[in-house]
């Protein structure tokens, strides 16, 4: 037992990795036990995250694992801290729930072997890469779980609606521009520094901050993370692979894939430089500037549009914007807004794709016109609808409104009271669209449906599909009542040890 | 002398575990069960309100500490005089507004009974909340939520109409509360608590004055919009197309009277009378007040439907309050309070009369009510009075805190308000009492005779039991607390116990 406590960091991401190789074997001979291979690991994927955060929280100290033994900065290191360890269970619970959301899809579509096992693969190998990148310590490794996600992102994209082949090209040529500033990126650290170790590149960054070949890197990594988290205005691949995505997987893609770049931004940015230093305080600036347009744009872009995704994928641009506001207002308050966010947005963000992806199963519904008197059929999914948006728009006492209580405590303690009108301006302009697709759904007229699924069970959805967005529910409710405890007794001590040094 | 006890919480608790009660098993069991949860958690929330009365009486405080909300911060309910009035007002008035709603929906026949009753619930709970925070976050996330329950209530019909009152409701209410919830991150970072502490915690000349002046209307805005201030209240009059009993509830228990609440909590217990004197916030806030009392009153006189009217009526009423407030002295700080109570008695009987009316005949425009006293004899009386007690009269609720709103006006040496406090009583009679005088008149209108009309309107005398009794009873408390404004619950006695914490021992508090 103790042997597999060890082993925790890497297991985490082995088991889906498992699942990821053994699904297409196992599909080969029953298409529903490669499925279940799968959702298997991933669950088991969740038990080790909750281990390992566990762990971290009472030792009190990040937990360093060397890859197959060799020590940094020669071998692959995953550092696991308080911070990362929250981040990684998110992953794990997305991942989980979006495996078990997507089964009854397939029904549905009644696809073949090939393609399921294809699907469920990617989603498996997606939930590697965002694992990954969460876990590392090691920048290359990073640039390496980086692609993993892309790849298994363009593949969850293609295999979506009509226009998802289109969609998952221009992500494509967009995100292997990212992925190739972020290697430049690296390349000049590795240049300045020697190594690609994240703490050892730290170390031996001291001192170096205003030479120009880290400012060039740091302005690369911008570029990388910008495009991979859709900060405006590198944004122009999301709305379309947002909205044209497998509706199953879209949760997952929506959710989490655009969060944890922006993760790996505040390793390199507050871990791995210096933020005190000169330099990094203009680049600050330069990110609450694309952040500010960002929040602004988008909320007003998800404004113009009737197609439920694309408003959704639209106010995505605008929150990711308020996740790098928390990075450019870089004190305590701040950061811990960023990271609240990070993980509150995930969970609202793939509830309302849940949603969505719920709407397009039963009815066939894309267009907020077509909602009228669904509550009626659907209060569960209803209800999942208007708690992730009331959160979104930022009210409380959901999670939304406690992120957006430290962005705006961390302004103000900064004296930056523009970020402050934006984020209010942000949230009024939410509550005009997410009202609107409130009054649609409560109050429309009940119009004519594409398909109607015929009532079989009791329930409005199979439960595979209701548990994800119960727990979405949950997960919103608990995080805003709840947030102090995460804050003070998991990511106070690292924030103040690890981030802010 | 504080105390730890649950008993804040659970008030609070209970009707929220009613409202989810409702909305999960609402639809699947038979009204009558349905409206029991209401009733049954109505009861219980009042009792567990009116046990604290004599423990806050005697001077001890009860803390209900729950947990830590925000970093620093803990979701903190307790009780102390001000709070307590509000509390035992919004407690009292669920049940009888819980009845008379029951008659109302059934008597007209509404769709959805199922979410009002829900949203009822979880309004009434945001009020007990809102009046018993210790602290300005538990403040704001029980604000917040009173506006969200509210919106499915104005919306209730889910026609064009409900539609455009309900995008007006929430415009002026989340726009205002944005602006509040930046005003308490700032006093948060400037002096490090958000804890209610009578006679503030903002010292005059710890920032600039129209710093401060900006931030004191950033966070009285929250509350400016709820109680409908003019240039503010656009939304009042618009939620009017609300059932009956919602407007009853809207105007008279919970949203409009937390909002002069918001206003009190801000202007005594996070800046204290100094600083609000000092920023010369008060001041502006003072003829605010006095011009919409004025105004309302004018535009009352022009309305021909009787909700409206009254509507306005309540504008105007509660800048009466807004008015005690910022005069900022012990009496007319006990007057606003003890009109929070008085105004509640009075204006929910009014409504209740109108709603009362609208069932029973299918009136709503005044001039057609003529003679109606012959149909609805004890629905009329009860609005007879109920309008003399909004004008002052002595013996009536209205005239107490009047009354002392006057005296601290005359403290404070300030003539023209009283002058407008005088002119404004008056002006009520001149709006309200031609609606006596037409429901008295001598010639019957064939509506209110002759037909008994549609909306399953009974054919007997006056309106049915479950409308009546509540609306009795509550012309019957108006009276009382009139006469001895002690009581029952003491709530006279609280209000000035309030009064005095705030300004330090009763009496003049500043010199002009």
């Amino acid at each position: 037992m103790n042997q597999i406590a060890d082993h925790l960091p890497v297991l985490v991401i082995l088991l889906p990795l498992c699942g990821t190789l053994l699904c297409p074997i196992i599909s080969h001979f029953n298409i529903n036990a490669g499925k279940r291979t799968v959702i298997t690991a991933l669950f088991l994927s969740i038990v080790c995250a909750v281990l390992q955060l566990i762990q971290v929280i009472t030792t009190g100290e990040a937990i360093h694992y060397w890859l197959g033994g060799w020590a940094p900065p020669i071998g692959i290191e995953f550092v696991i801290d308080g911070l990362n360890g929250v981040v990684i269970l998110l992953v794990a619970i997305i991942s989980f729930t979006t495996a078990l959301y997507s089964s009854p899809f397939e029904k549905l579509e009644r696809i073949d072997r090939i393609h399921s096992a294809g699907y469920y693969s990617m989603l498996a190998f997606l939930s590697v890469g965002l694992l990954g990148l969460s876990s590392t310590g090691d920048a290359f490794n990073l640039y390496v779980f980086m692609e993993i996600t892309a790849i298994s992102g363009y593949g969850l994209i293609a295999v979506g609606e009509d226009k998802g082949p289109i969609a998952s090209f221009r992500y494509l040529m967009t995100g292997t521009i990212g992925a190739c500033m972020y290697l430049l990126g690296i390349g000049f650290l590795y240049a300045a520094t020697g190594t690609l170790n994240m703490a050892d590149l730290a170390d031996r960054l001291t001192g170096l901050m205003d030479s120009p070949l880290i400012v060039m890197s740091a302005a690369c990594l911008i570029v990388g993370f910008g495009i991979k988290m859709a900060l405006f205005p590198l944004h122009g691949w999301q709305p379309a692979a947002h909205s044209y995505a497998h509706p199953a997987a879209d949760p997952m893609i929506a959710g989490i894939m655009i969060k944890i770049p922006a993760y790996a931004m505040l390793r390199f940015f507050f871990c791995i430089f210096d933020e005190q230093s000169h330099v990094m305080q203009l680049f600050f600036n330069a990110i609450g500037v694309m952040a500010v347009i960002g929040i602004l744009f988008g909320s007003l872009k998800a404004l113009r549009y009737d197609t439920y995704n694309k408003i959704l994928a639209y106010s995505s641009i605008g929150q990711v914007g308020y996740i790098a506001m928390g990075f450019a207002i870089g004190n305590f308050y701040g950061i811990i807004g960023a990271i609240l966010h990070i993980v509150s947005h995930a969970f609202m963000k793939a509830g309302l794709f849940y949603t969505s992806g719920a709407l397009k199963y039963k009815y066939g519904i894309h267009d907020i016109n077509e909602l009228g008197q669904v509550y009626r059929k659907m209060p569960v999914t209803s209800l999942t609808m208007v708690i992730c948006a009331l959160s979104m728009i930022g009210l409380p006492p959901f999670a939304g409104f406690f992120s957006k209580w430290y962005l705006a405590l961390g302004a103000i303690e900064k004296g930056n009271y523009f970020y402050v009108a934006v984020l209010i301006l942000s949230s009024l302009l939410g509550a005009i669209y997410f009202f609107r697709i409130m009054e649609k759904l409560f109050m429309g007229e009940k119009t004519a449906r594409e398909k109607e699924l015929p009532e079989k069970s009791r329930f409005e959805l199979p439960w595979q599909m209701l548990l994800p967005l119960l727990t979405v529910v949950a997960a919103v409710i608990l995080l805003g009542l709840f947030n102090a405890y995460i804050v003070n007794g998991v990511l106070k001590t690292t924030i103040w040890e690890v981030v802010l040094t | 002398m504080i105390t730890e006890s649950l008993r804040p919480a659970l008030a609070v608790g209970t009707a929220l575990l009613a409202a989810l009660l409702i909305l999960l098993f609402g639809n699947r069991i038979k009204p009558n069960l349905r409206e029991a949860i209401t009733l049954t958690a109505a009861a219980i929330m009042a009792g567990l309100i009116f046990s604290m009365v004599p423990e806050v009486l005697k001077g001890n405080v009860l803390i209900s500490n729950l947990w830590t909300i925000a970093d620093g911060l803990s979701l903190k309910l307790k009780t102390d005089g001000a709070g307590m009035v509000f509390a035992c007002v919004a407690g009292g008035l669920w049940i009888l507004t819980s009845i008379y709603s029951i008659g109302y929906v059934r008597g007209h026949h509404e769709k959805n009974q199922t979410g009002y009753f829900a949203a009822f619930a979880v309004c009434l709970a945001s009020a007990i909340g809102i009046a018993l925070s210790a602290n300005l976050i538990t403040f704001f996330i029980f604000y917040e939520m009173l506006t969200l329950a509210t919106y499915p209530l104005v919306v209730h019909y889910r026609d064009e109409k409900a539609k455009f009152s309900g995008r007006k409701y929430l415009a002026y209410t989340l726009v205002s509360g944005q602006l509040f919830f930046v005003a308490i991150v700032f006093v948060y970072v400037k002096y490090g608590t958000c804890e209610f502490t009578p006679g503030g915690f903002i010292e005059p000349g710890s920032m600039g004055s129209g710093i401060m002046c900006i931030l004191f209307f950033m966070m009285t805005i929250g509350g400016l919009v709820k109680a409908g201030v003019m240039p503010l209240h656009g939304w009042l009059p618009s939620a009017m197309v609300a059932p009956t009993p919602v407007s009853a509830l809207l105007h008279a228990v919970a949203v409009v009277k937390a909002g002069v609440f918001c206003l009190l909590r801000v202007v005594c217990y996070v800046f204290g009378p100094e600083s609000a004197y000092w920023c010369s916030g008060s001041t502006i806030l003072c003829w605010l007040a006095a011009i919409t009392v004025l105004l309302s009153s004018l535009v009352a006189m022009r309305q021909d439907n009787l909700k409206a009217r009254l509507a306005f009526s309540t504008i105007g009423q509660l800048s009466y309050i807004v008015l005690g407030i910022s005069l900022l002295s012990a009496y007319s700080i006990a007057g606003a309070l003890f009109h929070i109570v008085a105004h509640a008695f009075l204006k929910i009987t009014l409504f209740m009369c109108a709603g009362a009316i609208f069932v029973t005949t299918g009136l709503s425009e005044i001039s057609a009510m003529r003679g109606l006293s012959k149909r609805m004899p004890v629905t009329c009386a009860c609005f007879t009075a109920a309008s003399l007690g909004i004008a002052g009269l002595p013996l009536m609720a209205g005239f107490v805190s009047k009354f002392n709103i006057l005296e601290g006006a005359l403290i404070m040496g300030k003539p023209f308000f009283m002058v407008v406090l005088v002119a404004a009583a008056l002006l009520a009679l001149t709006y309200l009492i031609p609606v006596v005088q037409i429901f008295f008149g001598r010639e019957n209108s064939a509506a209110t005779l002759n037909e008994s009309h549609g909306h399953g309107g009974r054919a007997g005398i006056d309106a049915a039991p479950a409308m009546l009794i509540p609306l009795v009873i509550t012309a019957v408390i108006a009276i009382i607390l009139g006469c001895i404004p002690n009581a029952g619950l003491h709530l006279y006695d609280m209000a000035i116990m309030a009064a005095e914490e705030i300004t330090g021992g009763g009496g003049v508090y500043l010199a002009k």
